[in-house]
């Protein structure tokens, strides 16, 4: 849908790859939002710390996420049948840091990706039943996007201009 | 010349045929001469509907079953509005328990008064929205800006119709009919600058003017696509992304959202998710999908507002409406108008309300009013396509045949569907009195009284009527046939009996040398379908019964009814049962009744070889798939017919109407020849196109007449390529 895809080994690459993006992209501030990413065994680590950002994500409420150029974000799955990585939200300032950048950069496992849309159906059920905080769920195919004049394809009206993902799994090492 | 003029005025004074008029037609008469005058106003429009419908097509093929995918589409929402009073209590309950505001409005008044006070409350001057079609409905952003409020769309096609102060022209693409130089202009006068003719000069300045409201203070306001009941959540599809904003800075985010999204579970949800952008624009899915449960803290800021405003508006009562019931299983997808023939020359503002389209005439009718509807529901000519590409297969044309209904009983037919509408008795009696009936039709001074008087279209060349009818040459050619293959009923409809029975005759003959008996019935009257164009359902409902009773004494005694004229087959497949209730006999009557090529096809195709042609003059046919028979076989019996006979066929189509439909095309004026030759313009230049040596064959008799005239080929019915010879 108009994404670029990159394969990452792990999750010291999957940095390397964020970067080196950012270091080719970025025309002004960048900021993560939290990438907890598997490391050997059950453990994760927060990734987010060795990414180049100006703005951190704690605390950066809509004025200063505003002037943000690049936002990084892990979505926590990845639909083969529609090409699409789904966010959890529990706090906003995630969805601004997906929605508000030039450039959106989002790290996804590879053994999240679910066949079909149909599958989250339960799982969504789990995330918002019975929960004190239910998150917003967004589905997000690609760069921000409009046909409305003369039914031509434009990109980057409100959200991103350029969505990279970068997909960490074993399969990595190329992009 | 003075003289003529005035006695003409006076004519008109004393209840000419423009005073008989019924009040609804005369401003669509005024709007539709307009538009066919400024067919440069409908050029994206007709390049946007064709996009729609084959992005769509090209969508739908990559499932691995379409029709079991429409299937479940239809049931799901049939299902959540059996129960809808359930759902929106358990929607209520359970988005209530999520922290939300939950109100029920009445109608767009209380929905409007709840959101002004709310605003006013919170000391907010600003309202941000995103796309919302249920907005429009209630007129929410002039009645909220009548009491001090500033209301932004964020959605470009939104803030284009905005800024023009129009309506939306389409429900996906509200301001398709808008050039890129126009919307150019109304940036430059909107932001007090000069914006750039270029597509991403307009995006920059969009989004440059637009950032510092989405940051700014306001309340937020959107609509929902779909609502799920088990949990309590909203659920809202963009391509820009603007919604995303608006849901999430502002601390008060209002949802309006109209009763009949709600749905039960979430494998629902997520299956609209996938339908929604499939019917509207042929994409897999829409670009951000936001599943809200709740109100979320933004930066820790934790005292933020979500209010959902469930609209009813008419729809409890449309519930009740066992005919406009259906109308809520629509999923706003736009289909309906990117299929429908006169919807794509004459747009959203002439063609619609507030809701555009096929199934805005319903909606319009139970939410607007029958005024608002009748003055766009004389636009439909029964074409039957809507219903073929709605993707909750909701049985629009007989809503607005419904609608047509009400208000002709209240202000009556205009003249010329009076008299076309009683085309039976009209061509029996033109018939017996041929050839003199038809020197009369000939004849231009009697056409021109016609054209004046009964409002049959002076330009339009009409059919020769025969004494020697169909049922009169059936009684020569009938044979006995012993221990037949096959035994079926022939439905002549009306054209093959009055003005070409070598039609019959040739189907007649090829059937018989199959081994297959015929019979035609007596006093089976033709299919009646231009009472349901017309909106007389009453008479229609009548000659359906007749019909049906006739005919289920012979299928229930094992005989099969075919039919030459694609309209006949799908009347006794598609309309009868619905006209009746679903009877049992009228299901039956649908179960066995088939068109001429898919029984020949099936049972026959062996006599076809009588036909062969040699290799070397393989004819070239350009074959029209008439409307009713792309609800049936789309003739790919017939084609295979045909080709298995040596020629070398291709359809050529534009995807929806030839712009005759029935009768339509023979009416005067705007509402009649002049919008019927303007709908099959873009169908005649393909045939064109594809040089004179083309011989162009299709199975309905008044598609032939159109073609005929618009492309000035000679055309065929296809029994006459496959039965060649003078019919005996």
């Amino acid at each position: 849908m108009g994404g670029k895809v990159y394969a990452a080994g792990d999750a010291d690459e999957a940095v390397r790859v964020i970067n080196r993006i950012i270091g080719e992209k970025a025309k002004g501030k960048t900021c993560c939002a939290p990438i907890l990413l598997p490391e050997g065994g059950a453990e994760r680590r927060d990734v987010s710390l060795l990414i180049q950002t100006d703005l951190p994500f704690q605390g950066s409420n809509e004025k200063l996420l505003g002037e943000i150029d690049v936002g990084v974000t892990r979505a926590d799955y990845a639909i083969a049948e529609t090409g699409c990585v789904v966010e959890l939200a529990y706090d906003d300032a995630l969805r601004l840091v997906s929605s508000l950048s030039r450039i959106h950069i989002v790290v996804v496992e590879e053994a999240t990706i679910t066949p079909t849309l149909q599958d989250l159906a339960q799982r969504i059920r789990e995330l918002v039943t019975g929960k004190a905080t239910k998150p917003t769920i967004t589905l997000i195919g690609g760069p921000s996007r409009t046909s409305d004049i003369e039914l031509k394809s434009v990109l980057g009206v409100h959200g991103p201009k350029e969505v990279h993902a970068v997909l960490v799994g074993e399969e990595g090492g190329s992009d | 010349m003075a003289r003529r003029k005035c006695t003409r005025s006076s004519w008109e004074r004393r209840g000419g045929a423009t005073n008989r008029m019924p009040k609804s037609y005369k401003t669509l008469l005024r709007k539709i001469t307009y538009s066919l005058a400024h067919p440069e106003l409908n050029r994206i429009l007709l390049a946007a509907t064709k996009r729609g419908r084959d992005a769509r097509e090209a969508q739908l093929a990559t499932l691995v079953d379409p029709e079991g995918f429409t299937q479940s589409i239809k049931n799901l929402k049939t299902d959540a509005i059996s129960k809808l009073d359930y759902l929106v209590q358990e929607f209520k309950l359970n988005c209530e328990r999520n922290g939300s505001t939950v109100v029920l409005a009445r109608d767009g008044r209380e929905a409007i008064d709840y959101i002004a006070t709310l605003a006013q409350r919170h000391g907010l001057k600003v309202i941000k929205k995103s796309k919302s079609l249920t907005t429009e409905e209630i007129e929410l952003n002039p009645r909220l800006e009548e009491r001090g409020l500033e209301v932004i769309e964020t959605d470009l096609g939104e803030r284009i119709i905005q800024l023009a102060g129009e309506k939306p022209y389409h429900i996906v693409f509200p301001a398709v009919h808008k050039s890129q130089t126009e919307v150019a202009k109304l940036f430059s006068d909107a932001l007090h600058e000069e914006v750039k003719d270029d597509l991403q000069a307009i995006m920059d300045a969009q989004r440059h003017a637009l950032r510092p409201i989405f940051l700014g203070p306001g309340m937020g306001v959107t609509g929902a696509n779909v609502a799920v009941a088990e949990t309590g959540s909203i659920i809202v599809e963009t391509n820009e992304g603007n919604a995303r904003l608006i849901t999430s800075i502002p601390d008060v985010h209002v949802v309006v959202v109209g009763m009949e999204k709600i749905v039960e579970k979430w494998e629902d949800a997520l299956r609209l998710m996938i339908a929604h952008p499939m019917s509207a624009t042929g994409t897999r899915l829409t670009n951000y999908v936001s599943m809200m449960s709740q109100r979320l803290p933004l930066a820790g800021h934790p005292r933020r507002e979500l209010h959902v405003v469930i609209l009813d508006n008419g729809r409890s009562r449309m519930r009740e409406d066992p005919s406009f019931k259906e109308a809520l299983n629509c999923i706003r997808c736009g289909a309906c108008m990117n299929i429908c023939p006169t919807y794509g020359v004459t747009g959203g503002h002439i063609f619609g309300y507030i809701y555009p389209g096929p199934i805005g005439i319903p909606w319009t009718e139970e939410v607007h009013g029958l005024d608002h509807a009748a003055e766009f529901a004389h636009l439909c000519i029964a074409c039957g396509l809507c219903r073929e590409i709605c993707p909750a297969d909701i049985d629009i044309p007989m809503m607005i045949a419904k609608v047509k209904e009400k208000d002709v009983k209240r202000d009556g037919q205009p003249i010329a569907n009076r008299v076309l509408i009683r085309y039976e008795e009209l061509a029996k009696i033109a018939s017996a009195t041929a050839p003199v009936s038809n020197w009369l039709v000939q004849n231009g001074f009697s056409r021109l009284l016609m054209h004046r008087f009964l409002g049959i279209e002076k330009r339009r060349k009409l059919p020769v009527f025969v004494r020697n009818t169909f049922e009169k040459r059936f009684l020569e050619i009938k044979r006995e046939i012993p221990n037949p293959r096959g035994r079926v009923v022939y439905f002549p409809d009306l054209t093959v009996n009055f003005t070409d029975p070598s039609i019959g005759v040739r189907a007649v003959n090829f059937l018989q040398e199959s081994g297959i008996e015929v019979i035609l019935p007596r006093g089976l009257k033709s299919s009646g379908y231009p009472y349901f164009s017309y909106g007389e359902l009453e008479k229609a409902t009548k000659i359906a019964r007749h019909n049906v009773e006739t005919l289920k004494d012979y299928v229930n005694r094992g005989f099969e009814v075919l039919a030459t004229e694609p309209t006949a087959t799908y009347a006794m497949k598609k309309v009868y049962p619905t006209l009746l209730g679903h009877t049992a006999a009228s299901e039956l009557v649908a179960s066995r009744a088939f068109e001429f090529f898919e029984y020949a096809y099936e049972h026959a195709s062996g006599a076809i070889q009588a036909a062969v042609i040699g290799e070397r003059d393989r004819q070239r046919i350009g074959f029209h798939v008439p409307c009713h028979q792309r609800a049936l076989s789309s003739g790919r019996h017939t084609i295979a017919l045909l080709e298995r006979a040596g020629y070398s066929v291709k359809v050529i189509e534009t995807g929806t109407c030839c712009g005759m439909a029935g009768t339509f095309g023979l009416k005067k004026g705007p509402l009649g020849y002049e919008l019927s030759m303007a709908v099959g313009r873009q169908l005649f230049d393909m045939f064109k196109l594809e040089g004179t040596e083309l011989l162009i064959a299709t199975e309905s008799s008044v598609c032939t007449w159109q073609l005929t005239e618009g492309t000035g080929y000679r055309v065929v019915h296809p029994l006459e390529l496959l039965v060649p010879g003078t019919p005996a």
